[in-house]
């Protein structure tokens, strides 16, 4: 199992017995370092030797050439893994070329029908170039797969409405936010179907529970006026309309801020991260462990600012005690999202097994103080204070 | 029972009867390379991808010599900064000779004035029975006022029309007579301010690609009053259409409240659509976002390209369709009345067919005579590299035809069309006239950076039709902004003479009602500009009628 952000907590929650386990091993360690020295002396590869991608100020081409060269990678070392065959699709889909992707994609449904990732991305394929008949299909075959996929139904009922279908759209809409996943999106898509068929009074309810989720919500509030428009109420019509006027008058004060030229690097390096990532992944799958830590730490050196990199980097150190490396990681998370009392207590427990007992504190105050109503905080600097 | 038996026992008549069905109701067939037409547009570009080149052009067809015959005005960028050409493109007026035959009649006819064209409008502004044409350039704008003896003469200074000194980049224009005076004023729409200065390298993946409108200042549009001496005055801050700026592009002007005054429609690219209500006076007030057409139904701006209108539905209210980028559907805003609409497209399916294209030109036109309106769209990629970054779509792509089946719903009948439906091209602007005054309406699209598409409805199903050509007397002669309500047993039907329309581009001055089956109209109705009513009954079907404004009036 990984030991991504809530994992760690978890461990933290759950009777501390991971954290009481690792501050006792390791405050009386104090002033044992070297195991940990020894670690640290072991040269790893970095972003210098990598090459310019990861280099901190790539270009789009080093970029594309590197996402290329691991998708590559990937197929070559697992030539019969749709796995593998799902990180090329993805590869060919963000570089834009969809008729490739559909080959590498049609390759794995076809070697296995079970294969989501691939159904969804056909699905996808199908969408964009307004097929909606094969997109319908798609999706559905996707949906079957991963049941649990939140975007797959938004989709799929998107693509039953333009083939004039919203009463087979509606029905689909209702079951999956029945589940609880559908929320935001799924109300302002469902209130769209509802509105497509008449059914205003339908539509209005839809589009109301949205705003009740997210006030801020620009299509909440716009389907809404429009709900109340259908049904005659002109005053509360105008009440949601002047809420998605203001919302919109934001929105073009902050494009107004903003610089509006499109920044080709970070699509680039968007692209880049996603295939590290997937690549990760197939490794992982396949037991390659430290071919997996090479692309997350690829990933992570791709993008200073990536969390879930770094994430799965400080599960892979916490899994194979090289505590230095994961406080390393520790310190980037902390720095990236300050106000993520995870991290805080993440960090303090790594201090606290290297015998710092004081910093390791320090951190866990800053996690209560961050989140004062969570007791696992608390929790974890008693056991720290308690340790020999 | 054998397969084998089954199939000898079809009669003959029904495997005919399903090619003949395979074929679609609608034919359109590519007469470009016969009708002696030899314009290719030029975009002016260099390479850099300047933001002004990929939206040009529009066109207008209408009579230009009233011999009976719709004529093409095709228009052309010219040569951008960083290109030099010994002979710059111009503008190209082509006479129809009939039978489909076009000869150019440019340089004697005088509207090849070089420049950077984006928009045109015709229309009689001066009343003296001979269309006239604006241009709506990149830099100042040119009025071109027909003499009537087979030429124009470039009347843009005198009219006060041309705005010398203008950088921006022009869009639609339109003709309309919003104060209700009896004469034409002008309406012109702006896409953007543009300077080679600031124009901004953008790459998309490392591909270099053109600019978003958004990167430069947009422009408000003009209002031109006419003084009816052949002068107007600029009246854009006094009418209120002066006080929003934005991206336009293309434009129509409709009665859409029906309250007897002409109001303007404006696609802006990227954000919130215009609808100027008109007090009837000439003041403007702006509705789109609470009349509904600002957006779409999700509440988002899309890249708006081209507007038509039209009664998709017979409920005897103007209806809105609008095109819009690849990844946007066009929008089909169906007219509630009451000053509201409410978009259909997915209703109705008005955006199927070409959701993965860039959609430019377009009509709400009845090419098979069923008296319901289809809907044409011009396609072609803003990109021409676009293949190089996203192959869901294509810089060529096929036109999209969509029929009205009558029931609220449009099938897409682009495959089933004919071979002119099959051609892959780079379209923009597109105009949609009876070019050979044969009963159906035919189709010009003019292409970027190449030759046009020149297509001939040759629809079978022997469908009825009437047309009518309108000649105001008290209101100006074209009968711009005129109600025309036809009525032939139970299929009823409106229209209004529109100057400017679709993709920057004019066309359907004389307009054009299928009527099905039904070989006579127990009634035609008109209501000009200023409430003055004009009516004929009980005519046979399959003829132009010309009616004057004071035949019948009352």
């Amino acid at each position: 199992m990984r030991l991504g952000r809530v994992a760690v907590a978890i461990a933290a929650m759950a009777g501390l017995a991971w954290a009481v386990w690792s501050v006792a091993r390791w405050s009386g360690e104090r002033a044992s370092q070297e195991p940990e020295l020894a670690e640290e002396e072991i040269e790893e590869p970095g972003p210098a030797r990598w090459g310019p991608a990861y280099s901190g100020n790539p270009t789009v081409a080093d970029l594309k050439q590197a996402s290329i060269a691991v998708a590559g990678e990937v197929v070559a070392a697992y030539p019969d893994s749709p796995a593998a065959w799902n990180v090329m699709a993805q590869l060919q889909f963000h570089l834009g070329n969809a008729p490739e992707a559909a080959r590498w994609w049609l390759r794995c449904v076809e070697t296995n029908p079970q294969s989501g990732d691939a159904h969804y991305g056909l699905g996808y394929i199908a969408h964009l170039e307004g097929d909606n008949a094969k997109a319908v299909e798609r999706f559905r075959a996707a949906v079957a797969v991963r049941p649990d996929d939140p975007r797959i139904p938004l989709l799929l009922a998107e693509s039953l409405t333009r083939l004039g279908k919203p009463e087979e759209a509606a029905p689909l809409l209702v079951e999956h936010l029945k589940s609880g996943k559908g929320n935001l999106a799924g109300l302002v898509s469902l209130g769209q179907i509802y509105l497509d068929m008449r059914e205003y009074d339908k539509a209005r309810w839809a589009f109301e529970e949205a705003v009740r989720i997210d006030p801020a919500s620009r299509e909440a509030q716009f389907g809404l006026a429009n709900a109340w428009a259908r049904l005659g109420d002109a005053e509360k019509s105008k009440q949601a309309m002047s809420k998605f006027q203001a919302l919109v008058a934001n929105r073009r004060a902050e494009s107004a801020v903003r610089v509006m030229s499109f920044d080709d690097v970070a699509k680039g390096r968007e692209v880049a991260v996603l295939i590290h990532g997937e690549a990760a992944k197939v490794y992982a799958v396949h037991g390659a462990l430290e071919k997996a830590e090479e692309m997350w730490r690829k990933t992570a050196a791709l993008d200073p600012r990536h969390v879930p990199s770094r994430m799965e980097l400080l599960a892979i150190y916490e899994r194979t005690g090289r505590n230095r490396a994961a406080l390393r990681v520790c310190e980037e998370l902390r720095d990236l999202e300050p106000k993520q009392a995870d991290h805080w207590l993440n960090y303090g427990v790594l201090l606290a097994r290297l015998g710092r007992r004081e910093a390791a504190l320090a951190a866990l105050d800053q996690a209560i103080a961050l989140d004062p109503g969570s007791s696992k905080y608390r929790q974890a600097r008693e056991v720290i204070l308690s340790a020999p | 029972m054998s397969p084998g038996i089954v199939l000898r026992t079809v009669p003959v008549w029904l495997i005919l009867g399903a090619a003949v069905f395979a074929q679609g109701p609608i034919q359109l067939r590519d007469m470009t390379s016969a009708t002696g037409i030899r314009f290719r547009h030029d975009d002016g570009s260099t390479g850099k991808r300047y933001v002004v080149e990929p939206v040009a052009s529009g066109l207008a067809t209408f009579d230009y010599d009233g011999d009976g015959r719709i004529d093409i005005y095709f228009l052309t960028g010219g040569p951008l900064e960083g290109r030099k050409v010994a002979n710059p493109p111009t503008n190209a007026l082509y006479r129809n000779m009939g039978q489909f035959r076009f000869a150019d009649v440019t340089q004697r006819t005088g509207v090849g004035i070089p420049g950077y064209a984006m928009g045109a409008a015709a229309a009689d502004y001066d009343n003296d029975g001979w269309p006239d044409v604006y241009v709506s350039n990149f830099g100042p704008n040119v009025l071109y006022r027909n003499r009537g003896d087979g030429t124009f003469e470039d009347a843009s200074q005198a009219a006060g029309v041309g705005l010398p000194g203008k950088e921006a980049v022009g869009a639609g224009v339109a003709f309309l007579d919003a104060d209700g005076d009896g004469d034409l004023d002008l309406y012109v729409a702006n896409y953007l301010s543009f300077s080679y200065a600031t124009h901004p390298r953008w790459t998309y993946l490392g591909v270099h690609v053109y600019p978003g409108p958004l990167e430069f200042p947009p422009e408000p549009d003009h209002l031109f009053r006419n003084n009816g001496d052949g002068t107007f005055t600029d009246v854009s801050r006094a009418s209120g259409v002066g006080a929003l700026a934005a991206t336009g592009m293309g434009m129509v002007c409709a009665d859409y409240d029906n309250d007897g005054a002409t109001d303007v429609f404006v696609a802006n690219d990227v954000m919130a659509n215009f609808l100027w209500r008109n007090d009837g006076k000439g003041n403007f007030q702006e509705v789109g976002l609470l009349a509904g057409v600002a957006y779409d139904a999700a509440g988002t701006p899309h890249s708006n390209m081209g507007v038509d209108c039209g009664d998709y539905d017979n409920d005897g209210r103007l209806d809105f369709f609008v095109t819009a980028f690849h990844r946007e559907l066009a929008v089909l805003y169906r007219n509630l009345g009451k000053g509201a609409f409410e978009d259909v497209t997915r209703r109705t399916g008005a955006g199927e067919g070409s959701y993965n294209q860039v959609k430019w030109g377009c009509g709400l036109v009845d090419f098979d005579n069923d008296g319901f309106r289809d809907l044409f769209i011009a396609c072609g990629n803003l990109y021409d590299n676009i293949e190089e970054f996203d192959r869901t779509t294509s810089y060529r792509a096929r036109n999209t035809l969509l029929r009205n089946l009558g029931n609220g719903r449009f099938a897409d009948v682009t495959s089933q069309s004919g071979d002119g439906m099959q051609l892959r091209n780079v379209g923009r602007g597109a105009a949609f006239d009876d070019l050979d005054n044969d009963g159906r309406v035919d189709v010009v699209v003019l292409n970027s950076r190449t030759a046009p598409t020149i297509l001939r409805n040759e629809s079978p199903g022997g469908n009825h039709w009437i047309q009518v050509q309108l000649r105001g007397v008290k209101t100006n002669r074209d009968g711009v902004g005129a109600r025309v309500r036809v009525v032939a047993g139970d299929l009823t039907q409106i229209d209004e003479v529109h100057s400017g329309r679709g993709y920057q581009s004019h066309w359907g001055s004389r307009l054009h009602f299928g009527l099905g089956q039904r070989d006579r109209v127990d009634r035609i109705e008109i209501r000009w500009i200023g409430g003055g009513v004009t009516v004929r009954e009980n005519l046979s079907a399959d003829q132009l009628v010309t009616i004057l404004e004071s035949e019948g009036a009352r």
